[in-house]
């Protein structure tokens, strides 16, 4: 460079590139940073992502207005300026830069030209204008990742891999909605869609933050015993499956029909195994332990079903003589050891329900079919108000049974069974008067309900249901 | 024409012989007496404030010898007319007719040295600063021009304060410097023994011829208005003088708006500005740089920052309000 006014270009745009790399340096990592930071925590908290991306753009912003300021920062004036200061020119760079026009080719003009050119040797830009780094560039550094390393070192509950305690995870619920939407398709069953619209609902539910994980897992478990029930007997829905009622004559009282699932039925499959491990990531994230195995013979009373403060009294068979020492409630030890789920009561009302050794799946052949009312039997019942739940006493539930049906499960053609929820009720534990807040779905004395049946045709206007004993003290 | 670079080169050697010259007569006040000359060749006049006996006249009368320019001395004193500055009207008896002649006073000299210019009546001093103005004096009606170039030192004892009359700040206004002369050291003072109480004393020398010198004298003073002025720097004159001002709300020194009465104003920076291009002329520079403005604006200033009542109790000077000003104010 031999001319004032090229060394006065040069050294603009070699301050210029310094501070726009200054600019850069400071707010990029911020930039970064806040990006980064934004998208862990948005993972780990739920807040609108909105709020996530305001600080990497604003920081963009930021970086791009000092940008475009920097243009107009760095003027010819202050580079010359610059120049005089660092080649102890006196104003000359300054004069030559900034003089109008009208003096451009003055002698006066030409001879500070000639004094700064003279000026130009004692000018090195790498030794004048050495590039350092700003003291913010440096600060901005250490901020964004002094920032970022507290972030990945935060605890597990708040990185992205671990959900939190109330979370389900979303892509279980995902594939358990597309499971339901697969049993709802039209190909499907009316049980399968009834199926796949319970488990929609349920998916649905599960999305609900505030539930805890208890009532998430209860959740699951009662949508387990309607899946089982939905599948095991089709005459539970409302319109006329005659069709199908010659396959319920033929199991003979088998009546594991929702544990005998069908070889090539893989959406119920998938569901359950989604509902299982639904279960699993709930007890593993509320910290809940593992659920107790198969209950033992000796562990009856254990696994009868909570008593609950009210509720609807059921009147079950009598089992046949050869089996009536079996204690009610008692499961196959073959069918308790295929889930270790059988402690909730639901569980145990499907699984006694299907049963064939349980009293309520018995053939009722030579049993006093008693078609009488649906008044219960008090006798029936006290064992039940005792807190043993399955002990059945009393005569056989013959009413349940019309001429000519089989015995094939408890819920037999147009049983239905009712669960009752009481907000505030009492729960009375053996003889104890203490009374606790029962806020959890009403827990049946046994595991399974029944309802009296209609004496005429299922279309036939449906006579008033007398309430039971039980409640008319309640009601009153 | 005479290249520009000679023309510098001429007016530094110039400046620095005449500089010089008077030093060989004055014993220090190197820097009253560059500002002297600074002053006279800016085309302004100086206000020079010290005790008696400090080479005030010995020093204006060197000057006026190495520029070859003719001298007056004035000694102002409270029952000086304005008649006995500018001149007066005599009946005169010549071939027979008697008619008024004008007869010239010693206001009409290249080189005037108004002596304590304070102890004279305002009407009095108004004569010398008419004539320093319009460079031209009114006599019954009558206008008389005065010999170019023309330089006034005025000067004031800051001791005797009865019977003064301070200038006003109209008048003060119309010098380009106030310069403040200080008693001279213990080295100073023994050498100004041995060049005054010897049997031979130092004739000055001129540097200018009178007559051919009166138009070196004009062509450097044309020099010195043809130096360059880089719009940077009269924003920065103007930004100063904007910050003195009291008053008008655009001070970022709040010591101006406590302490100020009045402030410079454009005659302020013409002082400035002319003050930096003679400065710049001798560096050698045909512009003008923050640093010669640096320098003259104390100078420059100071007669023109009026101070106000708190500001005199407070013993607060004009010299620390510009001094403050010149930190404060950006050059950018």
């Amino acid at each position: 460079m031999t001319a004032p006014s090229a060394l006065i270009e040069f050294t603009r745009q070699r301050l210029l590139h310094q501070r726009q790399l200054n600019v850069l340096g400071f707010f990029l990592p911020l930039a970064i940073a806040t990006g980064v930071a934004g998208w862990l925590l948005l993972g780990a908290f739920s807040f609108p992502s909105l709020l996530a991306v305001i600080p990497p753009v604003l920081c963009g912003s930021l970086l791009i207005v000092s940008l475009w300021h920097l243009g107009k920062e760095v003027g010819r004036e202050t580079v010359a300026a610059l120049l005089d200061e660092k080649t102890a020119g006196k104003g000359r760079f300054l004069t030559l830069a900034t003089c109008p026009e009208t003096q451009a080719n003055t002698p006066f003009l030409t001879l500070v030209d000639q004094q700064a050119t003279s000026k130009i040797a004692a000018f090195e830009p790498a030794r004048d204008l050495p590039f350092k780094l700003d003291k913010r560039v440096f600060a901005a550094l250490l901020a964004a990742a002094l920032s970022l390393l507290i972030l990945f070192l935060l605890p597990p509950t708040l990185t992205l891999s671990t959900p939190g305690p109330d979370s389900a995870p979303s892509t279980l619920l995902t594939e358990l909605e597309e499971t339901a939407r697969t049993l709802m398709s039209k190909g499907a069953t009316p049980q399968e869609q009834v199926t796949g619209a319970q488990l929609l609902a349920l998916a649905q539910e599960l999305k609900d933050p505030t539930l805890s994980p208890q009532e998430k897992q209860r959740l699951i478990d009662e949508a387990q015993q309607r899946m089982k029930l939905n599948l095991s007997l089709p005459q539970i829905l409302p319109f006329d499956l005659k069709l199908f009622a010659t396959e319920n004559k033929n199991n003979n009282g088998q009546g594991n029909q929702g544990d005998q699932q069908q070889p090539d039925n893989q959406p119920l499959a998938k569901a359950n195994q989604n509902l299982e491990q639904l279960k699993k990531t709930l007890s593993s994230a509320a910290g809940n332990e593992p659920q107790p195995g198969p209950p033992k013979d000796g562990e009856q009373k254990e696994q009868q079903p909570r008593e609950a403060g009210g509720g609807i009294k059921f009147n079950m068979p009598q089992p046949p003589p050869g089996k009536q020492q079996e204690r009610p409630g008692q499961e196959p030890s073959g069918q308790q050891q295929k889930s270790s789920q059988d402690q909730t009561p639901n569980n145990q009302m499907q699984t006694a329900g299907t049963d064939p050794n349980r009293p309520g799946g018995q053939q009722d052949q030579g049993q006093n079919q008693n078609k009488n009312g649906p008044t219960p039997n008090p006798q029936q019942n006290e064992p039940q108000e005792k807190g043993r739940g399955s002990t059945i006493g009393g005569s056989p539930g013959e009413r349940f049974l019309q001429p000519g049906e089989q015995p094939g499960g408890f819920l037999t053609k147009d049983a239905r069974f009712v669960k009752v929820r009481i907000p505030v009720g009492e729960e009375i534990k053996g003889e104890s008067d203490r009374r606790t807040e029962n806020r959890g779905p009403a827990q049946p004395k046994v595991p399974y309900s029944n309802a009296p049946l209609k004496e005429g045709p299922p279309d036939q206007a449906q006579p008033k249901q007398p309430i039971p004993l039980e409640y008319r003290k309640i009601l009153q | 024409m005479t290249p520009p670079e000679d023309r510098v080169r001429e007016f530094r050697r110039l400046f620095t012989s005449i500089e010089e010259e008077v030093g060989r007569v004055i014993v220090g006040h190197r820097d009253v007496v560059r500002k002297v000359l600074t002053a006279f060749f800016a085309g302004g006049h100086v206000l020079i404030e010290g005790v008696p006996g400090l080479g005030k006249t010995l020093m204006v009368k060197s000057l006026s010898q190495a520029l070859g320019l003719s001298f007056k001395r004035i000694q102002f004193t409270p029952d000086l007319m304005p008649s006995d500055i500018v001149g007066t009207q005599v009946l005169a008896d010549g071939t027979g007719e008697r008619h008024f002649e004008f007869k010239r006073g010693p206001v009409f000299a290249q080189v005037v040295l108004a002596d304590e210019v304070n102890r004279a009546t305002p009407k009095t001093q108004s004569a010398i600063l008419e004539a320093m103005e319009e460079h031209q004096v009114t006599v019954f009606g009558e206008t008389y021009k005065l010999d170019s170039p023309f330089f006034v030192l005025a000067t004031q004892n800051p001791i005797e304060i009865e019977g003064t009359y301070p200038l006003p700040e109209a008048q003060l206004d119309r010098f380009f410097f106030k310069l403040i002369v200080h008693p001279p050291n213990s080295v100073e003072l023994a050498e100004i023994l041995a060049r005054t109480t010897a049997e031979a004393r130092y004739q000055i020398k001129p540097v200018l011829r009178t007559g051919p010198g009166q138009a070196l004298v004009e062509e450097m003073k044309t020099l010195v208005r043809q130096v360059l002025l880089a719009p940077p720097l009269s924003n920065y004159v103007a930004a100063l003088i904007a910050t003195a001002t009291p008053g008008t709300g655009q001070s970022p020194v709040a010591e101006v708006t406590q302490y100020l009465r009045y402030g410079p104003g454009p005659r302020g920076a013409q002082a400035i500005t002319l003050g930096a291009k003679v400065n710049a002329l001798l560096d050698g520079r045909v512009n003008v740089s923050f640093e010669d403005m640096a320098d003259v604006t104390l100078p420059a200033l100071r007669h023109r920052c009026l101070l106000n009542f708190q500001a005199e109790a407070e013993n607060v000077t004009a010299d620390q309000i510009i001094e403050l000003l010149l930190k404060k104010v950006s050059k950018r």
